[in-house]
């Protein structure tokens, strides 16, 4: 041990000579001298044989195997560096005498380089399957979140936006889902930091399993994106891994898939370069597809179900009545003369506005960097709801001697996102969307006087036919604001240790805060009325704390070229809440800003939970004669999360291929440039446990004891000390090819993947003491087969066209339920108006299918009537729904459920096209999921009065005996969910529209390049759904409950104009 | 360079890295308690005391929803099938859609006696709190509460549902999750061992609201009579009566006063505060209108018997609700008002009616019933009643008395009337409703290993 601290300390020693040494030399060196470096690719790796010439005086020299070279130039002279597969790159000669150039790859060639987390590969020796998202073409225009840049552009890979709420959380599945209760999100990597793109740990739930909510009924936003803080801008290239040889280097967290980000890193050599971006957009609320109701046909159809709803049951409401009666003051003429034709929706939208601007700079003498500031402003078509976006991001790079370099990357993120909580899932949040759509359209948004138009008689009943909120105070009278600040630091020392041997030690640390502001005003809002005001505050922080140490060793021996990784990680995380709530305060102008003053103080909630994964990891990797290439990968990962014994899981995998275009017998086909096929098989896992599940905890609970009402513990979490990951097994088979030299290129990737130890809550015997315990039971899986074309279909020198397609189809299968004899389990949850609806999990078939009633018209006559089936419950009557009877037990039941939708499409695509002609460019995404249905609930909630689509003006009387909609108010079946709502909700959507001008070089003076663009999003899209928009997904991430539209926002149409300048 | 060296050193930081982090995987609990820290101070102690009760006290699955659906609406007092169809299919079925009450009832009564067990299992540690003498008390009054809570339990499910699987301890591991039935001697045995240990462990006198040593010889007294062991039952009863803890309230009204909550007559009460999710929900549930008394309790009063304006909201309307449990101007759910389960004429009825099985209609039997009686208003029982006219008397006495207080059934059902009474009633008979049903979702859980009640 001493002897190494020495000779550690010689080598202190010696770097001091050699840095006094180094000033002596710049010193010296002002006129014509030698120049050494090292020509670089732009993992640091040396570019064998590239030739360095100087311009001025036409020298030339070829740089070594290992990329060293050295040269004699002035300086000011500017050398030209070029090599095969790199884009050729100038460098101005300035003080330092020892540079590092690094070259970009040309891309397509099968030289490119492919991260893969610890270390990239070259694109033709990769075994596993992997897609590179190439952000040459995305990049130029303006995207708001990294998502918007993997949308269509990779097979396999289904990405779904929430709804069009600012801020909204997207869900991303690679190969279908695999965990019913965990994440099925891919693991991002950052810069080499792993994040869970879950988004309830950022602004709805923690990873804590709490909801962001303090007590009294704060209600609650739909999930913010939990990659909202990377600006794409920043981004320099996308990997989407997908099968287990490329997973399982992130072991426990591989089985999602694993999507690499890196951000931009500075050039050495490179001269500094400015870039300054600005754009400019509108958006607009898709909202043409629905038309309401109009004020006249609203009161017919009210008169219709007040009438109706007179019941007994329904005692609780004084109907109004529009036959010219007077209330209050008000009259409420016949529906005939109802003048007032309110479009609600119209009530609540404008023109969306978007700023974005970035400015960023790069390039390197002795220190790389590489940097950015951007400002992001979206105003979304809705009032109230607002993106607000800073970013600033630093990387450098720069060596501490010779050997050993320092890598820092650096991003710092601020979000503030406004919205109305929409959440409509519950009712009683009474949802911004939804209370717009079923508002009373007789009704007018402002009373004479310009304050809103709203009754507060309607809490509890309709008592009065105006809102009983104004959705416009939904939109403006709820502050429901996140600030959301990440932080995300990786710095690393690489150390070239010997020829082909590097070491690399790094810490990280992301950090991400959420801060909820909430206040309900007292008057305008249901859940601020209720209580006087309603305030809150939540917190809710996560640290992450990251140590790795690995290295990297590539060597050849004759034909054979050996590289390994191997390495060691260890990443703690902290996770805490604070939530803190009042009520009843005497005024709304504080809002939540001064919760003491509420004279209603509900208890603050805090909690802290820490987890621990350390991990050891290696992979191997052998090209024999460019043609068979053996790749092994294996991840050991502990977790804190596991009782000792299972705390330790080994994620192996393996994978060859074999270069089949390089055999003899393919030589002569010239127009095949490459042929290549690829198998791999192993496991990865789900990192879906969270915190605390193997430990038996106390709960709290209040009782008053003794009569006075005090805090009392009870035994409330029967833990599982048997918990494990759940554990996908993947085989993949893949045939790389190219035609033309590489002028068409493609993959096709067959895959079967089965997920076994799925976590669920099993049910125990109450009388343990406990009803449930999550368990490892079932297995899921997923099959599937990928299709990927890269084509270049003109190039010439004015005028480019590429193609990049990409086809998938998954096939999900519950392999077994895990739930003893049970082979169908039907789910419930809750939609709009509080209606229970069901979904199915049943052995055999994919997860999420629609569990409901079959509807089979509308009793027309009492002969039909007699003839039945009624509802078991009683009630029917001509004129309401019939079902139809599926046992034929001659009532209608829960024994008459079937599945009634499946949600999963048949393939879903995405097909980009890029033109150029001279200064134009032009690229459009065209992207589509085929064969999913959706739940469309935007139909369904009207099970309480409120305004329906001019199509439910089709309803039943005895003059209109073939309507499609019952009697309005008719209650027998009213809440039976039956396949009369779901929908095929296919489509093809024109995703993205982008057209460019570069000012030819040289017009301009003052700057290196001008672009200038325009964009569109979301223009155009073929469906034959009735809903707003088939792309929404209303339980967001939820792998259960997917295409659901419960009255989701529909995504937004953007039109953006932006100017780039570069200096 | 001298790369040899740099290894040597470079190497040196990952084997630092791996001594310093030394693999913690150990996970902590921050901000929820396990049992293992628990109990280090007597404030632990009466947390647990208060959390294991309630499960009883909540909405569903405790004695105000759930007790009043289940146990009035199934006696002769109680009419629950309005509005809710055929009220006993609900509850006499096995696989009532959903959960249904009768679940919700099983399942509160094994968390409260999961809340009783983390106590009982953790003796050891309450008794090292504290070594005083007075440490000592508390300790083992804790105990002794915990054991009174178990047995009431237990006493009330071995009724309701036969032999049940005992648990004496928490279910901690695995192959203690599942167990099966234990035979109706059994649950007794342990239910009078508990009240028992009760009645030597709890103190003599308590705080208002809190549980004495005569309340688990109360309860000994009713556990005996409903085994029909009268000569105990009496005994008990008497040393209850004889002790003076607990006497009868001025008037019925002042029992079901708000103001006079916790008053001489509660030997146990349920409490209830007007706080959100803490009160009772007798009021609303009138509102559902699933608690409806039957019509043929009101003319079972006299006119002048002053229990009625109490039992009923409306004096002069046969029709109407319950009126035991009402807090002015709230019709809501967060009532404040206590659920006495057991109550001094109840016990004095019970000393009635053990005196008369083991004396006969003794002077001894007269006067306690004749306590009750003039209480309300009404004379002396007729004097020279045989044995078997008492018996009757006594169980008159105690519908009126304890009329919709959920007792009803148990009377009926120890008297061995329960059949005769329901069909004397009009009431649907089966022979399966002597005993409820395990819900399907505990068979299923249990994956056979409970077996069902006969005839469901």
């Amino acid at each position: 041990m001493f002897k190494r601290l020495s000779s550690c300390f010689l080598i202190r020693k010696r770097l001091t000579l050699s840095s006094l040494l180094l000033f002596f030399s710049l010193l010296s060196f002002a006129q014509t001298g030698t120049v050494t470096g090292t020509v670089l690719d732009a993992d640091n790796k040396p570019v064998d044989g590239a030739t360095i010439t100087v311009k001025q005086t036409k020298v030339s020299v070829v740089a070594d195997k290992n990329g060293n070279f050295s040269i004699s130039a002035t300086k000011g002279n500017t050398i030209t560096i070029s090599s095969v597969n790199f884009q050729p790159q100038d460098f101005v000669i300035g003080n330092a005498t020892n540079i590092d150039i690094r070259l970009d790859r040309i891309t397509g060639s099968l030289s490119d380089v492919v991260v893969i987390g610890y270390g990239s590969v070259r694109k033709k020796d990769v075994t596993g399957a992997v897609t590179s998202v190439s952000l040459a073409k995305i990049g130029e225009v303006p995207l708001t979140s990294v998502d918007q840049a993997l949308t269509g552009r990779a097979g396999g890979v289904q990405i779904n936006q929430s709804n069009g709420q600012a801020g909204a959380g997207t869900s991303i599945r690679i190969r279908g889902g695999n965990s019913i209760n965990g994440t099925n999100e891919p693991l991002f990597v950052v810069d080499g930091f792993p994040i869970i793109n879950d988004n309830a740990a950022y602004g709805a739930g923690g990873p804590l399993g709490l909801t962001n909510t303090s007590s009294g009924n704060l209600g609650q936003g739909n999930p913010n994106g939990a990659l909202n803080w990377l600006n794409p801008a920043d981004i320099a290239s996308i990997e989407v891994l997908k099968d287990a040889s490329a997973t399982a280097i992130y072991g426990s967290r591989g089985a999602n898939g694993v999507i690499i980000v890196t951000t931009k890193k500075g050039r050495a050599g490179q001269q500094p370069r400015i870039n300054f971006n600005a754009s400019y957009g509108v958006s607009q609320l898709n909202d043409s597809k629905i038309e309401l109701m109009s004020g006249k046909e609203y009161a017919a159809y009210s008169n219709l179900y007040n009438k109706e709803q007179q019941t007994p049951q329904n005692n609780n409401t004084p109907p109004v009545w529009y036959k010219d009666t007077t209330i209050n003051g008000v009259l409420y003429p016949i529906p005939d003369k109802v003048t007032t034709n309110t479009n609600w929706i119209d009530a609540i939208k404008r023109n969306g506005k978007t700023q974005n601007y970035s400015l960023d700079f790069s390039g390197g003498k002795d220190v790389v960097y590489s940097g950015s500031i951007g400002w992001l402003n979206q105003e979304t078509p809705l009032i109230g709801s607002q993106f607000q976006r800073a970013n600033f991001r630093l990387n450098l790079v720069t060596n501490l001697t010779p050997w050993l370099s320092l890598d820092n990357t650096s991003t710092y993120s601020q979000s503030i996102i406004d919205n109305s909580p929409t959440d409509t899932r519950d009712v009683q949040k009474f949802g911004l969307f939804e209370a717009a759509l079923t508002a009373n359209p007789a009704e007018t948004p402002y009373n004479a006087d310009g304050s809103l138009n709203y009754s507060t008689d309607n809490i509890g009943g309709n008592k009065s036919p105006k809102p009983a909120f104004n959705p416009i105070a939904l939109a403006t009278d709820i502050l429901n604001r996140n600030t959301i600040q990440t932080f995300l630091n990786n710095l690393s020392l690489k150390a070239k240790i010997a020829q082909g041997l590097s070491f690399e030690l790094r810490g990280s640390l992301f950090k991400n805060d959420v801060l909820r502001d909430i206040y309900y005003n007292s008057k305008t809002t249901f859940n601020g009325f209720q209580v006087g005001g309603l305030a809150g505050k939540n917190s809710n922080n996560s640290n992450s704390y990251l140590v790795e140490a690995f290295g990297n060793y590539n060597k050849a021996f004759g034909k054979n070229l050996f590289t390994a990784v191997g390495g060691y990680s260890y990443q703690k995380s902290v996770y805490r809440i604070i939530n803190s709530g009042a009520s009843n305060f005497s005024s709304d102008i504080l809002k939540n800003e001064n919760l003491a003053s509420g004279s209603n103080q509900y208890p603050t909630q805090t909690n802290r939970i820490e987890d621990f994964l350390a991990s050891y990891f290696v992979r191997l990797n052998n090209v024999y004669h460019d043609k068979y290439i053996l790749t092994f990968t294996a991840r050991y990962d502990g977790s804190s999360k596991f009782t000792k014994g299972n705390q330790w899981a080994f994620f192996p995998s393996g994978a060859v291929s074999w270069r089949i275009s390089q055999e003899d017998f393919l030589k002569d086909i010239k127009s095949l440039s490459d042929l290549k096929l690829r198998v791999s098989y192993g496991l990865s896992g789900n990192q879906a446990v969270a915190s605390l599940q193997t430990k038996s905890l106390l709960g709290f609970n209040q009782y008053p004891y003794g009569g006075v009402l005090q805090t009392g513990v009870f035994p409330a979490i029967f833990g599982n000390q048997d918990l494990t990951w759940e554990t996908t097994k993947q085989l993949n088979i893949g045939l790389d090819f190219g035609f033309w030299n590489q002028r068409l290129t493609g993959s096709i990737n067959y895959y079967a993947k089965t997920t076994e130890d799925l976590l669920q809550y099993l049910p125990l015997p109450a009388n343990s003491g406990y009803t449930t315990q999550l368990s490892n039971v079932g297995s899921i899986t997923n099959n599937g087969i990928e299709l990927e074309l890269r084509g270049s279909v003109i190039n010439k020198k004015d005028f480019k066209w590429d193609i990049n397609a990409n086809i998938a189809s998954n096939k999900n299968k519950f392999k077994d339920l895990g739930q003893g004899k049970v082979d169908t389990l039907p789910v419930n949850f809750n939609v709009v108006g509080g209606q229970g609806a069901t979904i199915a999990l049943i052995k055999g078939q994919p997860v999420g299918l629609f569990w409901g009633y079959v509807s089979d018209g509308i009793f027309r006559d009492a002969a039909e009537l007699t003839k039945g089936p009624g509802i078991a419950a009683g009630g029917s009557k001509v004129g309401s729904r019939r079902f139809k009877d599926l046992n034929g037990d001659g009532v209608i039941n829960a024994n008459d459920r079937r599945v009634i939708g499946d949600p999963n499409p048949k393939f879903v695509f995405g097909i980009t096209n890029n033109f150029s002609y001279k200064s134009f460019d032009l690229n459009f995404l065209i992207q589509g999921a085929i064969g999913g249905e959706m739940w469309n609930f935007t139909d369904f909630v009207q099970t309480r009065l409120g305004n329906r689509s001019k199509a439910a003006n089709d309803y039943f009387t005895p003059s209109n005996l073939d309507a499609k909609y019952p009697t309005p108010g008719t209650t027998a079946g009213y809440d039976l969910h039956s396949d009369f709502t779901v929908e095929d909700a296919s489509f093809v959507r024109l995703k993205s529209l982008n057209l460019g001008y570069n000012l030819p070089a040289g017009t301009i003076k003052f700057a290196r390049s001008i672009r200038l663009y325009f964009s569109a999003t979301n223009l155009l899209t073929i469906t034959k759904y009735n809903g707003y928009d088939p792309e929404v997904n209303s339980f967001a991430q939820s792998n259960l409950l997917r295409n659901i539209d419960a009255m989701s926002i529909p995504l937004f149409k953007t039109y953006t104009f932006g100017l780039n300048v570069g200096f | 360079m001298n790369t040899r060296n740099l290894m040597r050193c470079l190497w040196m930081l990952p084997i630092a890295l791996l001594f310093t982090q030394c693999n913690k995987l150990e996970e902590t609990v921050y901000s929820q308690t396990t049992e293992s820290v628990f109990f280090a101070s007597q404030k632990d102690v009466t947390a647990a005391l208060t959390g294991m009760y309630r499960p009883r006290q909540a909405c569903c699955g405790g004695y105000g929803q759930s007790g009043t659906m289940v146990l009035n609406g199934t006696s002769d007092e109680g009419n629950g099938a309005s509005q809710w169809g055929d009220f006993p299919k609900l509850v006499f079925t096995a696989s009532v859609g959903g959960e249904g009450e009768i679940y919700q009832w099983w399942t509160s009564s094994y968390a409260a006696i999961a809340g009783a067990n983390l106590i009982i299992d953790n003796e050891a540690k309450i008794l090292a709190i504290d070594n005083s003498a007075a440490g000592q008390a508390f300790a083992k009054a804790a105990i002794g509460e915990a054991k009174f809570w178990r047995a009431l339990n237990y006493f009330e499910l071995v009724q309701m549902y036969g032999g049940v699987p005992l648990r004496t301890t928490q279910t901690k591991r695995a192959d203690q999750v599942n167990i099966p039935r234990n035979t109706v001697d059994e649950v007794y045995t342990q239910v009078i061992q508990d009240f028992k240990d009760a009645e030597v462990n709890l103190p003599a006198t308590a705080p208002k609201g809190i549980v004495k040593k005569w309340a688990a010889s109360a309860y000994l007294a009713k556990v005996y009579l409903t085994r029909k062991d009268y000569t105990n039952a009496l005994a008990k009863a008497n040393e209850v009566i004889n002790s003076g803890a607990y006497t009868l309230a001025p008037t019925f009204a002042d029992v079901f006063d708000i103001t006079k909550e916790n008053g001489p007559e509660d030997i146990f009460a349920l409490q209830f505060v007007n706080v959100d999710q803490q009160g009772t929900r007798f009021a609303s549930l009138s509102g559902w209108g699933i608690t409806s008394v039957d019509p043929s309790l009101y003319p079972k009063f006299a006119a002048t018997d002053s229990r009625r304006a109490v039992t009923f909201t409306d004096p002069t309307n046969p029709a109407s609700n319950q009126g035991k449990w009402l807090f002015p101007g709230n019709s809501g759910d967060n009532q404040p008002n206590n659920f006495i389960i057991y109550r001094y004429a109840d016990l004095v009825l019970i000393k009635a009616e053990a005196e008369n099985e083991v004396s006969g209609a003794t002077i001894a039997a007269y006067t306690e019933i004749n306590k009750v009686r003039n209480r309300a208003g009404l004379p002396n029982l007729t004097a020279g009643l045989t044995k078997d006219q008492f018996r009757d008397a006594v169980l008159n006495e105690r519908n009126l008395e304890l009329a919709l207080e959920q007792i009803r059934w148990f009377d009926l059902k120890r008297t061995d009337r329960l059949k005769s009474t329901l069909i004397a009633a009009g009431r649907p008979w089966n022979d399966r409703y002597f005993l409820f049903p395990i819900h399907q979702i505990e068979i299923d859980a249990s994956n056979g290993v409970l077996t069902q009640n006969p005839g469901y």
